[in-house]
């Protein structure tokens, strides 16, 4: 299934730039950051693939690994068929290529991405915080985030007699 | 309506003018809608046939001006909690606060989040918890009936329209 997706794929990016991994429950396809941009645009405008439809994006922190994986859906209305892209980026100054020109929807996701874990996507049209206040210190869905005792004057726990 | 009171004949009663102006008030507890997560839903149906919330004259009115009573029904976050203050401070007193729920009371099941407030009374002073998640329509009905209690208390001619029984006095005097 995707696995034909990845055969196309590699025709047109080589070998070493995609590997693909089929032992979990979804299989999917790690790409390399750098190209990300480029796969979209190839993935969603080659007739033989036509993954028009952008599912999600999300972002998970390996503190252990020192990096950040970002998980694309897509959706194929063509083919009905799903596929999974991931790309990892460093933990420490962690940039991207945004995908917003790709699929519009994916701004807000790139935007939640970068408000909960700090992930920078460049060429991104209103790259800001989405969720939280904008004076917001850190990004709260990375492992490491140790919360202030104050926001605002509000203390942040029930702990604290006053 | 309990408190001082002569029924006479010739259809009129003999009363106090605070415990008049108390049985108005308390008759006609007109309450902000501020639904901020699961609770509303149960709040709407306190609204609803089965415990019908209009029968003891409390509305719900949208604009803080017109409310008496604040029911915080749900999850408090921190960019929340700024513009519940500022709601609270446009209400006109004598103002009441109800919180709803474990999330409005203590932070509930988001106890450990980063973004909610570990309950209301943290920003704002609360006359009655009603806890549960969600509280049922009939305990919700019965912290209102507990808010009737605390305004038929009320002093208002005395205190020249002010709060006796606050909580924000307790909290500012000592
Ligand atoms: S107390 Fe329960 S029902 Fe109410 S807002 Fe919180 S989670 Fe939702």
């Amino acid at each position: 299934m995707i696995s034909k997706v990845y055969t196309i794929l590699v025709d047109r990016f080589g070998e070493d730039a995609l590997l693909y991994f089929d032992d979990t429950l979804n299989p999917y396809i790690q790409v390399n950051p750098e190209q990300i941009q480029m796969l979209c645009i190839f993935m969603r405008y080659n007739p033989a693939l036509k993954f028009s439809f952008f599912f999600s994006l999300c972002g998970v922190d390996y503190p252990e690994k020192n990096q950040i994986t970002m998980v694309y859906h897509l959706f194929s209305m063509k083919q009905k068929k799903m596929c999974v892209l991931k790309t990892s980026v460093s933990r420490k100054n962690p940039e991207l290529e945004s995908i917003e020109s790709v699929w519009k929807a994916a701004g807000w996701f790139e935007r939640e991405l970068y408000d909960l874990l700090g992930v920078n996507f460049t060429n991104h049209s209103n790259m800001k915080r989405l969720l939280l206040p904008d004076d917001w210190v850190g990004h709260p869905l990375r492992k490491d985030y140790e919360e202030p005792s104050f926001y605002h004057d509000m203390e942040t726990s029930r702990n604290r007699i006053s | 309506m309990k408190g001082n009171i002569i029924i006479t004949d010739n259809n009129c009663f003999v009363s106090t003018m605070d415990d008049v102006i108390n049985w108005m008030r308390k008759s006609s507890i007109w309450y902000l809608l501020f639904g901020t997560a699961c609770c509303a839903i149960e709040l709407m149906q306190t609204g609803g046939p089965r415990t019908d919330i209009d029968r003891i004259g409390s509305v719900f009115r949208s604009t803080p001006r017109q409310a008496d009573l604040m029911i915080v029904a749900g999850t408090v976050t921190y960019k929340m909690a700024e513009r519940i203050v500022l709601l609270y401070h446009q209400m006109a007193e004598p103002k009441y606060v109800l919180s709803m729920g474990s999330c409005a009371n203590c932070g509930g099941l988001f106890q450990n989040s980063y973004s909610v407030l570990k309950g209301v009374d943290k920003v704002i002073p609360v006359d009655v918890y009603v806890p549960g998640c969600p509280p049922r329509p009939e305990a919700l009905m019965e912290g209102i009936l507990k808010i009737q209690k605390i305004m038929m208390k009320e002093k208002f001619l005395k205190n020249h329209g002010e709060r006796k029984n606050d909580i924000k006095s307790l909290y500012y005097s000592g």
